[in-house]
């Protein structure tokens, strides 16, 4: 079971670049999704996408923490999740141009929740429905 | 009696080790540490039953034996988390065509 998930990635660009890239809702709304982030501690802001099967298309996410340009910190919860995962942006200057380091944690709290849920909620029901059903048809 | 998820996730104890061994695997001592009024015979007794109703696995790790929970739910989760790395290589990838499109 995964705990997190990491990401590296190397940019032909400088850092202030790719910073604006990552903290600028105009530049996320262009590679990732429409929003309304703010580049401000403690800003909620949502990602809006189109609804798919087990996603309504929206992600809500708060400014945790930023340290320009490297650093940027926010919150994400989105789909199925009842608690927050936590994504970092870091950027390093390389002779390259700019290494991004992407990583989005805390899905304990989720798979928790998963369970939890599993157990106490509709899987189980619907396991004993079934159950319930087949033995009743004999 | 029938040892399957159904009849395993019906007692408050099992549901209890389940919620213990899902975030990480532990030893049967360990387990039977998180339990006060119960013996360490009546723990291994529903370690058992979850293992007989294939929701739990052990394994033999030198002289300690060590428990992972095996539960249809988590194949979901991790489905699901794979699906969110795919997610973001394809957001990379955009990010990284959006800095070549970009001026400056």
């Amino acid at each position: 079971m995964p705990k997190e998930i990491k990401l590296e990635r190397t940019f032909a660009h400088p850092i202030e670049k790719v910073w604006e890239a990552i903290s600028t809702s105009e530049a996320l709304a262009a590679w990732l999704m429409p929003n309304d982030f703010e580049l401000k501690k403690g800003h909620k802001f949502q990602f809006l996408s189109k609804p798919q099967a087990g996603f309504d298309g929206t992600v809500n996410c708060e400014v945790i923490d930023f340290a320009a340009p490297s650093r940027l910190q926010i919150t994400w919860q989105g789909g199925p999740m009842k608690t927050p995962t936590l994504i970092t942006f870091e950027l390093t200057e390389i002779p390259q141009g700019t290494r991004l380091k992407f990583t989005q944690s805390g899905f304990k709290g989720f798979v928790n929740e998963y369970i939890v849920r599993f157990i106490l909620g509709s899987g189980w029901k619907k396991l004993l429905k079934k159950k319930l059903y087949n033995y009743l048809a004999k | 009696m029938i040892r399957d998820a159904f009849s395993a996730i019906a007692d408050p104890t099992r549901r209890e080790i389940i919620a213990l061994l899902s975030p990480q695997s532990m030893m049967i001592r360990e387990i039977a540490q998180n339990f006060e009024g119960i013996s360490r015979q009546g723990v291994s007794k529903q370690i058992r039953f979850l293992e007989e109703a294939g929701l739990l696995r052990r394994e033999k790790k030198g002289r300690e034996q060590y428990c992972h929970i095996q539960l249809e739910a988590l194949i979901e989760v991790q489905k699901w988390i794979s699906k969110y790395e795919r997610f973001w290589n394809e957001k990379l990838d955009s990010l990284d065509a959006y800095l070549d499109q970009e001026p400056g």
